[in-house]
């Protein structure tokens, strides 16, 4: 585990370097900031001068090592558009971002998993059977369209909820979230909904599918023909199964939550970062960019461990199967 | 999207029954598309046809020069029926190029990890892997903000973002291939490394990846979608699907649904239609067992 | 100037420099314009007012990036910092300069300028605001690493102060444009002189003479402001107010009809007709100093076929500018937003020209002059703008095509985002060019857009069609050595008209910039399109 986990973050620390090197280059290739950070009546001196501040008049690759001897440093330079140093403008954003994926988890879990349980015991039932059938169409359905319907229905047509932004006015515990008041979660629903459905609907599936293959067992079968209470079996047999995979899909997908945000917030007005993200490439701030992407990266493998880890501890036959 | 479908073989018979209707769909969609010029009352990419005063009118609402617009048309002046037929053949365009130059360039990455083995096998299915750990949409969007817009970078960041699924799938049944005794005997042969590849293990690694890249077209199609609804996509002249949906949201909420809706509709049908086709053809493929 | 703010609050730069040329009339009365304009300003007694009345509620389209008033010049910035700073001169809702810190100033030689600064005025932590602090605060926007507000004060050469109330300020050049130059340079206590923009982000740098005090400020989300009640002004109507950026317009309507928010900036066409009719609400429209048109690339390089650049021909420009529906564009398209324009600065700015109609719409007639010219059968040509700056942008560039497409002219239509479309347009890529423009001033306006381009003289900057008259050239120059208001807008004007008769750009309209806010509530549209806290009142005294 220890060998692996090192394995794992040096990787992740190729990536990041691999990932930084790719932006800066691309980003530097598709346009020059610097005719946007200037007010339209610069002159060449000016332009010049802000360049040489930025430090946008030195050859790429001395540009790109002083970022890298920044970033070592935990500095991964100031925004072009804000002046505030990138990292501090991403994590501004951040909760933002983490509470609609964190809700949309809550939603996909705490709905998923039960659906795909009764399914799996309710098999071959109607109910059951179209609980699968939305799944799929759930699983086909691009996030923004879902999105655009729920406003069609919820804010155009009945006026029940806000069509965007978000409220988080009151505080839980010192936090400023918009889980802490009606308004803030009237604000919430939609967009946790629309982000949540994908996941759902895999949950659903993934839940079914374990949950099934479970109660196939000889021994959970001999259990069920005992006449043991469905609620003992759920317990006893399919929990215990069905956790890892689960665990594994959870987590993964909530790194994918935080990535399809960025369709969620474009649509609500949802102020995170992956909103953020959207109107960085528009306005070349590269140091919004590639700091978003180092984050992502650091955050995907923080998930992955923390998801390996708990596999681990839930479940013993990994242990033994990774001990090699 | 991924289309990572970890299912069981589904047992509904249901399901197995309306599989057809749903490649009939998908045929519908395909040959609608293909004859977008035919079908279409209007030609939306001829923007003289585009008249400002018969913009945003309604469903079943005729505009002065007497053309029925039958779902409306959007804030140009554009028919929707039509755009969404034109529309339909750029979403379809755009995904089966990528999907066609990720399925190239999967195969390659994975016949060539299987076939070398040891360190290329190695190093290209940690690139696998480590790929695959990241959303699609990621990658995509990175690619899009590197690139610029247009179909063409769509089609790759497409192509970028799917290809490891295709390597991951071929080199697994080409690993499995290369234990069989006509590999062996063609070895024995001394035939040339490419003729071996190209001749005798592609042929036989094909079917699997040619029913993922069923599913994945649909995946593929929701991508372009949504990078297009991003704004990151295909022109505003020539709008596929997604665009089109983008075009007009912001219209929904001023109430005038008809501009996002029925492309929405379309797409979706689309998507449907074409993974559970691809499904079907899946189940057929391994075997034909699992539908009874 | 600026080229224009963009949608929903994405960058916006915004420049005070063309105001500068206002100020060269304005200037020269110096004395007795401030003594008229500082009368209105004077202290005024503090309204009774409710104890407990919430705090007034705003949603802002454009995110303030910082609280440092010298770092970025773009308008959030700005609007926010008038709320906390003030600066020596002022300009009012109708762009008219008035006194602010400085109550008059009078120019002692071409080159010396002497300012008589306010007495009595006290910065939010007590400390009595003097000469020194202006001094403090333009050397700090001169040295300011990346600050964007260096060009204002560039032409200073000297800063002398003769007592705590009196300063003289000496420049390289004869600068008359200086008072308002000035207006965009904040006044910061010389204690703060050598804070970073983090010490303003965290609020303890952010210390002026301004209406509002600072109480807290989030990044992209919220400014939270207590009333100065030591303003030496008109107090605000409320003891605290909320500023709260709703970037996406999607976001901003919701707030304003979820309750959210009192008033919101920036009104997205399509909910302006819904509100209306909505009784609950109120909306003030105006037209905004923000013009757009279009550049037609005039140049024909030597030995070029005659007939490969039709845009040379003046019919050719006519034929397009008649295509165009003008009224279409803006009644369908923006759903009334915007005023078809026939100059190249909004009715009501220095310069502009009411003699020049708006260009009719009359495809029959662009077919004819296109013939004339020697394409019966039109010709292709490529089309570009912009597709996150101005309200519409792309949508209207599609539209404009598709007119063009029904003359014959056949069009390649190009639209990229902003930072990728500037530099392009400016490298004349592109036969045709969206451009918006706000300007005070109609000379700059034309200095910077049509007069010949001449990088020595800062003329033709943003000339993209390289259009070049030497009669508007000598208007123009004409003009800035006019130092009679009357005498100069006459002779700007006839630079606008012979500008605009040669088609020197293809006008399109003017944008309108609406507010939308709970009835009960009134709130003066401004031309600079700032909203200002202070400058919302109740619609009655007694609510």
């Amino acid at each position: 585990m220890g060998y692996g986990a090192l394995v794992r973050i040096a990787q992740s620390l190729l990536t990041l370097l691999a990932m930084s090197v790719l932006v800066f280059v691309a980003i530097y290739l598709i346009g020059n900031p610097i005719e946007l950070l200037v007010p339209p009546q610069a002159n060449q001196a000016e332009m010049a001068r802000a360049a040489q501040a930025l430090g946008l008049d030195q050859p790429l690759p001395v540009q790109y090592l002083h970022f890298l001897g920044q970033a070592l440093k935990g500095d991964l330079g100031r925004s072009f558009t804000s002046n505030a140093p990138a990292l501090t403008v991403i994590f501004e954003r951040m909760p933002a971002t983490l509470e609609l994926a964190l809700a949309a988890a809550l939603i996909a879990v705490g709905l998923g998993i039960p659906l795909g349980l009764w399914s799996a015991f309710a098999d071959g039932h109607p109910a059951s059977r179209a609980t699968l059938g939305l799944a799929t169409l759930g699983f086909s359905m691009p996030t923004f369209w879902i999105a655009l319907l729920l406003v069609m229905v919820f804010s155009v047509q009945l006026e029940w909820l806000p069509s965007g932004g978000r409220d988080a006015s009151a505080t839980l515990l010192g936090w400023r979230t918009s889980l802490a008041s009606w308004q803030g979660l009237a604000h919430l629903a939609m967009p946790a909904c629309s982000l949540a459905l994908f996941k759902l609907a895999l949950i659903i599936r993934v839940t079914y599918a374990a949950t099934i293959d479970t109660l196939r067992l000889d021994h959970v079968r001999q259990a069920r023909a005992r006449g043991l209470s469905p609620a003992r079996i759920l317990w006893a047999h399919v929990l215990k199964n069905i956790g890892a995979p689960l665990l594994n899909v959870i987590g993964l997908e909530f790194g994918a939550l935080v990535a399809f945000s960025v369709v969620t917030e474009t649509v609500f007005a949802w102020p995170g970062m992956g909103r953020l993200l959207i109107d960085a490439i528009n306005t070349l701030d590269r140091p919004v960019i590639v700091a978003y992407l180092l984050l992502t990266v650091v955050l995907f493998t923080l998930i992955n461990l923390a998801v390996d880890i708990a596999c681990l501890a839930i479940d013993p036959r990994l242990r033994e199967a990774r001990g090699r | 999207m991924s289309p990572g479908m970890r299912g069981t073989p589904p047992r509904q018979a249901a399901q197995a029954r309306s599989a057809p209707v749903f490649a009939l769909v998908t045929l519908t969609l395909i040959g609608a598309a293909l004859a977008a010029p035919w079908l279409a009352p209007q030609d939306p990419y001829d923007l003289a046809n585009l008249l400002l005063d018969h913009a945003r009118l309604s469903p079943l609402t005729r505009d002065e020069a007497g053309m029925l617009h039958l779902l409306g048309s959007d804030d140009q002046g554009r028919d929707v029926l039509s755009a969404i037929l034109y529309g339909l053949r750029v979403s379809l365009g755009v995904a089966s190029a990528g999907t066609t130059l990720a399925l190239a360039a999967g195969l390659t990455a994975g016949l060539c990890a299987a076939w070398h083995g040891g360190r290329t096998d190695a190093m290209l299915m940690r690139l696998v892997d480590l790929q695959l750990s990241f959303p699609t949409i990621l990658v995509a969007l990175m690619l899009m903000a590197a690139l610029g817009q247009g179909p063409d970078k769509v089609v790759i960041a497409i192509a970028v973002s799917q290809w490891a699924y295709y390597a991951r799938t071929v080199r697994g049944s080409a690993r499995v291939e290369l234990q069989r005794d006509y590999i062996a005997a063609a070895r024995g042969l001394a035939l040339p490394t490419r003729r071996i590849v190209v001749r005798h293990l592609l042929p036989n690694c094909l079917a699997p990846v040619i029913v993922l890249a069923t599913a994945q077209m649909a995946a593929a199609i929701s991508l372009e979608a949504t990078l297009s609804f991003l704004g990151l996509g295909v022109p505003v002249t020539r709008p596929s699907l997604g665009l089109l949906i983008a075009n007009g949201a912001q219209y929904v909420f001023a109430g005038q649904y008809w501009m996002s809706l029925w492309p929405g509709v379309v797409l979706l049908a689309t998507i449907v239609a074409i993974q559970q086709a691809g499904h079907w053809a899946g189940r057929k493929a391994a075997g034909g067992g699992a539908s009874r | 100037m600026t080229i224009d703010p963009g949608q929903g609050g994405a960058v916006r730069t915004i420049s005070v420099w063309s105001r500068a040329h206002r100020g060269l009339c304005t200037a020269c009365a110096g004395i007795l314009a401030a003594a008229v304009a500082g009368a209105a300003i004077l202290p005024a007694p503090a309204r009774a007012l409710e104890p407990a009345r919430p705090p007034l509620r705003i949603g802002l389209a454009g995110e303030p990036t910082t609280l440092d008033p010298h770092a970025v010049n773009i308008a959030p910035n700005n609007a926010l910092a008038w709320h906390l700073f003030e600066a020596l001169t002022h300009v009012d809702a109708k762009t008219r300069l008035v006194p602010g810190l400085a109550l008059s100033w009078q120019a002692l030689s071409p080159t010396e300028w002497e300012f008589r600064l306010r007495p009595g005025v006290r910065f939010h932590d007590g400390s009595a605001f003097d000469a020194e602090d202006v001094v403090a605060s333009i050397e700090r926007a001169r040295r300011l690493p990346n600050g964007q507000f260096g060009s204002f004060v560039q032409r200073i050469s000297d800063l002398r102060i003769i007592d705590p109330y009196t300063l003289r300020i000496t420049t390289a050049q004869p600068h008359a444009a200086l008072p308002l130059d000035l207006d965009s340079i904040f006044i910061i206590s010389r204690r703060h002189a050598k804070a970073s923009s983090d010490a303003f982000d965290r609020g303890e740098a952010a210390v002026g003479t301004g209406p509002w005090r600072l109480r807290r400020f989030s990044r992209g989300e919220r400014v939270e402001l207590d009333r100065n009640d030591d303003f030496h002004g008109v107090l605000p109507d409320w003891a605290s107010a909320e500023l709260r950026v709703y970037g996406a317009e999607r976001a901003r309507m919701a707030a304003l009809l979820g309750g959210d928010v009192d008033l919101i900036e920036s009104v997205p066409g399509a909910d302006l007709v819904r509100l209306r009719t909505n009784p609950r609400f109120a909306i003030e429209q105006a037209v905004s100093w923000r013009t757009l048109f279009f550049h037609a690339d005039e140049r024909v390089p030597e030995n070029a076929a005659p007939r490969s650049h039709p845009l040379a021909d003046p019919r050719v420009r006519q034929a397009l500018s008649l295509a165009i529906d003008r009224r279409a564009i803006v009644g369908r398209l923006l759903d009334g937003a915007g005023r078809p324009a026939s100059n190249l600065v909004a009715p009501g700015v220095f310069g502009h020209d009411s003699t020049l109609a708006v260009p009719r719409f009359d495809p029959a007639l662009a077919r004819q002059l296109l013939a004339e010219a020697g394409f019966p059968g039109g010709f292709d040509l490529t089309l570009a703008a912009p597709n996150n700056r101005y309200p519409g942008d792309a949508r209207i560039a599609q539209a404009v095509a598709a007119m063009f497409a029904r003359v014959g002219v056949r069009v390649r239509l190009v639209t990229l985002p902003v930072n990728v479309y500037l530099p392009r347009a400016r490298r004349g890529e592109f036969a045709l060019a969206l451009l918006g423009w706000g300007s005070f001033s109609a000379d700059l306006a034309l200095r910077s857009l049509v007069a010949t381009r001449d990088p020595s003289r800062g003329n033709g900057g943003w000339n993209w069609s390289y259009y070049s008259s030497p009669e508007v050239d000598r208007l123009l120059d004409a003009a800035a050595g006019e130092f009679d208001p009357e005498r100069r807008e006459a002779t700007v004007r006839r630079a606008m008209r012979q500008a605009m008769n040669d088609l020197a750009v293809i006008p399109l309209h003017h944008t309108m910039a609406s507010w939308a806010m709970t009835r009960g509530l009134r709130y003066t549209a401004r031309t600079d399109e700032f909203t200002f806290a202070h400058e919302v009142h109740p619609a009655t005294e007694r609510r």
